[in-house]
């Protein structure tokens, strides 16, 4: 459980992060979404202690983090791009960040077997790829089995093998009664990984929603139907409770009901489709809704 | 699970297999003082034609600034090295309270650099008369030498603390090599110029240089203290600096 209230953190006179509040429970994958340079990576830096607030807290399993008796077993951390220095193996790395922890060196090998970095475990990790390092990292992150996790920007360099990988592991993870907080500036990512999503603006909070109700609220699903006899059609489906739009002539788009349901309908009367076709709510759209107004540099005011 | 807390000897064994696992901080402590036995060889032949004996200090601290140098940059690398690459982020995530990441570097480097050093120096020491003419030989039995191999080592080692502090406090490894290079070799070359002789002999025996010469040259001369106070300032650069480094450490953003 993350608890951020009010979170402040202003850089010589610029506001970063500015009276920042949400919770982020266990049992879910939380995305943390907001345009670059909306203060994901200082919020998440706040919370583990790494930058101080320059007002508001947050608390981390009711405690800030500094005062966790044991950080990386209660909390995994990867931060943007994950550390590593030239001239130190893999293995080598996860021993010293286990040492720090009294964990026994058989979790060094477990995280080595989750991360898939068993094979690259004796090599320098200065010639890691980007993917690799991400990797080290969450392998890093998990040696302490914690029931936090806090990722900025993991999927940065995996390819997307990793990317599906990672999806399925933090699933997994929320699943299984953790709690995991995520930070993308991808809709199109966290739509997939996500079931809540806390999105910022310039520092502030735009939504905290889950990704059900951001769904409808970017108009609910859609079905496209083209039908022989368009009247019939849409008579009958107003009457059971759907919205019907006409679109062209012979086609509609229809609301509140699934394709299924509108499919029995047509059989039901005897009547034929040329074409039915459901239409997802874009979730990037109603993204970029929200978060228009908070985008720093639009465009336009970027190419000054 | 949660029973176990985050002790001081734990973030210990974290910065032993930090410092260890890395490949330069083999090559530093082996190199070194090969190099040192090496060089103290080269110096005791050129030496060779030399009637009179050399002075303790001479035979003992031939290549001191040189070295001290070495270990300075090395303890320099101990915290500059994460910033540079970000692991220091990891870390101070794994002790979000911090100060004892930089206590426990400064054990961690005392205990690496001291036998080190102190094997070094003897060993070069040895390898210095084993060419000097035989009517320049200084034994190790004679007064004050053993103390100012000791003396030599342990102000290697504190070069190590002092770079250690200033790469808490400055950061980046170009940067706080600068700095330390500065402070080390040019202000007290600077000050040997302009200050007035009146002045020098009370000031300059207290900068880090000639304080860390003073724990290893008992010839009385100045701008030089004698070894117990020497090693009394020396002490209290070592502090003073840690203590800034803490202080940055802990105060500032990482």
């Amino acid at each position: 459980m993350i608890e951020i209230r009010a979170l402040t953190k202003r850089y010589r006179g610029k506001t970063a992060v500015d009276g920042l509040s949400f919770d982020v429970v266990p049992g879910r994958v939380t995305g943390f979404l907001g345009p670059n340079g909306s203060g994901k990576s200082t919020t998440m830096r706040v919370v583990v202690g790494l930058a101080r607030a320059t007002a508001g807290t947050a608390r981390i399993n009711g405690r800030r983090y500094a005062d966790l008796p044991d950080p990386l077993r209660q909390v995994g951390v990867v931060l943007d791009l994950p550390p590593l220095q030239r001239g130190r193996t893999a293995a080598a790395h996860l021993l010293a960040f286990a040492r720090s922890h009294r964990l026994p060196r058989s979790r060094v090998e477990e995280v080595l077997g989750v991360t898939g970095l068993q094979p690259v475990a004796g090599r320098s990790t200065g010639g890691f790829s980007l993917g690799m390092r991400q990797r080290l990292g969450i392998a890093t992150a998990l040696l302490g089995d914690p029931g936090v996790l806090i990722l900025d920007e993991p999927t940065n360099g995996l390819d997307p093998d990793g990317v599906l990988w990672l999806r399925t592991l933090l699933t997994g993870l929320a699943a299984a009664g953790r709690t995991v907080l995520v930070s993308s500036h991808l809709m199109s990512e966290m739509a997939l990984t996500a079931q809540q999503l806390v999105i910022i603006g310039r520092g502030r909070l735009v939504a905290d929603t889950s990704v059900e109700e951001l769904t409808s609220r970017a108009g609910g699903d859609h079905v496209l139907v083209r039908s022989n006899q368009p009247e019939r059609l849409r008579e009958l489906l107003a009457g059971r409770g759907a919205t019907v739009v006409g679109e062209e002539p012979g086609a509609m788009v229809v609301g509140g009901m699934a394709a299924e349901e509108i499919s029995s309908v047509v059989v039901g009367h005897g009547l034929s489709l040329r074409e039915l076709t459901p239409r997802r709510a874009s979730l990037e759209e109603a993204y970029m809704d929200i978060t228009r107004d908070a985008v720093e540099f639009s465009g336009t005011e970027a190419g000054r | 699970m949660s029973e176990y807390r985050l002790s001081f000897g734990s973030v210990l064994r974290f910065e032993w297999t930090k410092l260890l696992s890395l490949r330069s901080s083999w090559v530093v402590l082996g190199g070194v003082p090969i190099l040192f036995v090496g060089l103290s060889a080269v110096i005791g032949l050129n030496n060779r034609g030399r009637v009179d004996p050399p002075t303790v200090s001479e035979a003992v601290g031939g290549g001191f600034l040189a070295f001290a140098l070495a270990i300075g940059v090395f303890g320099v690398l101990a915290m500059s090295g994460e910033y540079h690459s970000g692991l220091v982020r990891a870390t101070l995530v794994a002790v979000p309270r911090r100060l004892p990441v930089l206590w426990a570097k400064a054990v961690v480097l005392v205990t690496v650099t001291a036998p080190t050093m102190l094997a070094a120096q003897l060993g070069s020491f040895l390898a210095n008369q084993a060419f000097v003419g035989s009517s320049a030989r200084v034994s190790l039995g004679d007064p004050g030498v053993l103390r100012a191999l000791v003396g030599a080592a342990g102000a290697t080692v504190a070069a190590g603390l002092l770079g250690l502090a200033i790469g808490t406090v400055v950061r980046g490894t170009a940067a706080a090599i600068v700095t330390f290079v500065v402070g080390l070799v040019l202000v007290p070359q600077v000050l040997l110029g302009v200050l007035p002789a009146s002045v020098q002999d009370d000031a300059l025996p207290f900068l880090p240089t000639f304080a860390l010469q003073s724990l290893f040259d008992l010839s009385g001369t100045s701008p030089v203290l004698d070894p117990d106070a020497g090693a009394g300032v020396v002490a209290a650069w070592v502090v003073l600096l840690l203590a800034g480094g803490a202080w940055s450490l802990w105060r500032r953003d990482a």
